[in-house]
């Protein structure tokens, strides 16, 4: 095993680690601030160093049904999106992964409109939050090279579609050292993609995507939750294989000096190194503080998170998108049902930050991290509330 | 927060290179085997609208993933960015002296002379980049000059980064445009 160090952006990034695992088919729509991946594809497919059909269609919500369509005719398939483009395709995506074709898409997270706005934030992953993908989330260009190459080996050995994604504009813009793998060592890793069925079988009729009236359809829709469940173990599964290969270790989160930590934060994204120097700062003033940084959001890593945090005092979930539940943002609400089951249940509040691209910074973190700290003290503190806001 | 860490901040408007520059420096940095980043913020993303860009370079992994308030180096690539006066205090000049303390460098394109008295840094180098564009590029160009400028200041070999320029600009441009780019970085770096 030999890596190549070499200066790629998170879109860049993803796009070679797209063309590594050779599909059959691309589809593709552009839209900021996932444009980049889909403009790198149909370079490599102009200059002949990708074999995929490529196809441009008039809009997400088509791209996902040709995708549909490649899926069950036992193609490999991905395309990439974000945002108003994501959530177009919002219809289709319960179509795939209740019919379990296990394409994979990438994506650079983005607000969604109104008002209009082109920057980052988690509004998109979220919204799609109960459409059955595998959902995992990069800190940086390099986590998104190597989550787009486990996400592919975990989706088809699942049968659950996934999407791979990264803070928009800072991670998938922002030009940064990447190791990548040789282009043989990282196909012979996802390996060759052998579909379950496919229609194109003539000798094996199947039907897809069938009515399936009250006789039937809780059993396929149990069958799917099972497979999300299972989806755990080929993580960690994947994820130990892939170790191997480059010597980078990944699980369900990145935990940042949180085995003795007495508060903590709960975050996605970009944001989670940020805060590293945060952390470095405190624990000079004796501060116990620590991060768990969620890289799998769905299937949600409950248990580990809840022994992950069992002995913290006093914890924030940060969320970069407010889920508007009227209560507490979207990681907040999971993390929160993570601990119920706990003896010495943490306190828990949540932040919403860094919306349509507002600067987060180790400022902003540090306030947050004091607001913890009073929460730990037992002193009074806000709730549910705003990182950043000018009013 | 890091001093371990270089912070570069580009000032320009959309089509001068803004995003280009450090993303050359960025992938040079790289290719020595020095940490860095390279980014653009984004805005109306429109010709003529001002547009920054930013660096890290360190010999540590960089884990900070924000906007740069305090720069080491500002690079300024439009003229039209600089008040007249010369007054640091000037509104027009808040596009870019935002975070600039006594230590920052300053790097202008600016075929004028920029009296050090009425700024509050300690080091500012100016140059034509604009002209020298025109002359060895054909087209008024700023960037590749003023890289050549902040190599010198930063104390960085010319002769090792200069394949890494190369090679990036050689996907986007001829021949020719490549060499007088090339060029450009030379006479910024000789005439710092």
């Amino acid at each position: 095993m030999t890596m190549k160090r070499v200066a790629l952006t998170g879109n860049e990034a993803m796009a070679l680690a797209m063309r590594q695992a050779k599909p059959d088919v691309f589809i593709g729509y552009p839209i900021t601030p996932a444009s980049d991946i889909l403009s790198a594809i149909a370079k490599y497919v102009a200059n002949g160093e990708m074999e995929a059909e490529f196809m441009t269609p008039e809009s997400e919500h088509s791209v996902a049904s040709a995708l549909f369509g490649a899926s069950s005719a036992g193609a490999r398939s991905f395309t990439c999106t974000a945002s108003q483009g994501l959530a177009l395709m919002h219809e289709v995506l319960h179509i795939i992964s209740g019919a379990r074709l296990p394409i994979v898409i990438s994506s650079s997270s983005r607000s969604l409109s109104s008002p209009i706005n082109v920057h980052g934030d988690h509004a998109d992953f979220m919204d799609m939050r109960d459409a059955s993908f595998i959902q995992i989330f990069s800190e940086n260009s390099q986590d998104s090279y190597d989550n787009f190459l486990q996400g592919v080996k975990i989706a088809e050995s699942v049968r659950l579609p996934a999407i791979i994604s990264s803070d928009g504009f800072i991670t998938s813009h922002n030009l940064e050292p990447v190791e990548v793998l040789k282009d043989d060592e990282a196909y012979d890793f996802v390996g060759e993609f052998k579909p379950a069925y496919s229609i194109l079988d003539i000798q094996n009729p199947i039907t897809i995507n069938p009515l399936s009236l009250p006789d039937s359809f809780m059993e396929i829709k149990k069958s799917q939750s099972d497979a999300m469940a299972f989806a755990k173990k080929e993580i960690i599964k994947t994820a130990k294989e892939y170790q191997k290969l480059s010597g980078r270790e990944y699980g369900f989160f990145r935990p940042y000096k949180l085995k003795d930590a007495e508060i903590a934060i709960v975050v996605m994204g970009s944001t989670a190194e940020t805060a590293q120097s945060v952390i470095d700062e405190l624990r000079k003033k004796d501060v116990k503080a620590g991060i768990l940084a969620l890289r799998v959001f769905r299937p949600f890593p409950y248990l580990k998170i809840a022994e992950a945090l069992k002995n913290c005092k006093a914890i924030c979930i940060m969320d970069r998108s407010d889920g508007f539940s009227g209560h507490g943002g979207p990681l907040f609400v999971e993390t929160s049902a993570a601990l119920y089951d706990l003896k010495n249940k943490p306190k828990i509040i949540s932040r919403i930050y860094g919306l349509g691209g507002r600067e987060i910074n180790e400022e902003m973190i540090k306030s947050v991290f004091e607001d913890i700290k009073k929460l730990s003290e037992n002193k009074k503190v806000e709730r549910y509330g705003y990182v950043g806001l000018k009013i | 927060m890091n001093n371990d860490v270089t912070e570069i901040r580009w000032h320009g408007r959309g089509g001068q290179g803004v995003k280009t520059a450090s993303f050359l420096l960025a992938e040079a940095m790289i290719n020595c085997d020095v940490e860095a980043q390279g980014f653009p913020e984004y805005g109306p993303e429109k010709s003529g609208a001002p547009v920054a860009a930013y660096n890290r370079i360190s010999k540590k992994r960089i884990l900070t993933h924000t906007g740069i308030k305090n720069p080491d180096v500002v690079v300024i690539l439009d003229p039209s960015m600089i008040s007249k006066d010369n007054d640091f205090k000037n509104p027009l000049n808040s596009i870019w002296n935002t975070g600039v303390a006594e230590k920052t460098i300053i790097i202008a394109n600016l075929p004028r002379d920029f009296p050090e008295n009425n700024c509050s840094t300690e080091k500012i180098y100016t140059i034509d980049a604009t002209s020298i564009a025109r002359k060895l590029i054909g087209k008024p160009i700023p960037n590749t000059t003023l890289i050549g400028v902040l190599i010198k200041v930063l104390k960085l070999d010319l002769k090792t980064l200069e394949k890494s320029f190369r090679s990036r600009l050689e996907k986007k441009l001829p021949p020719k445009i490549v060499d007088g780019n090339i060029k450009c970085i030379e006479e910024g770096y000789n005439s710092a």
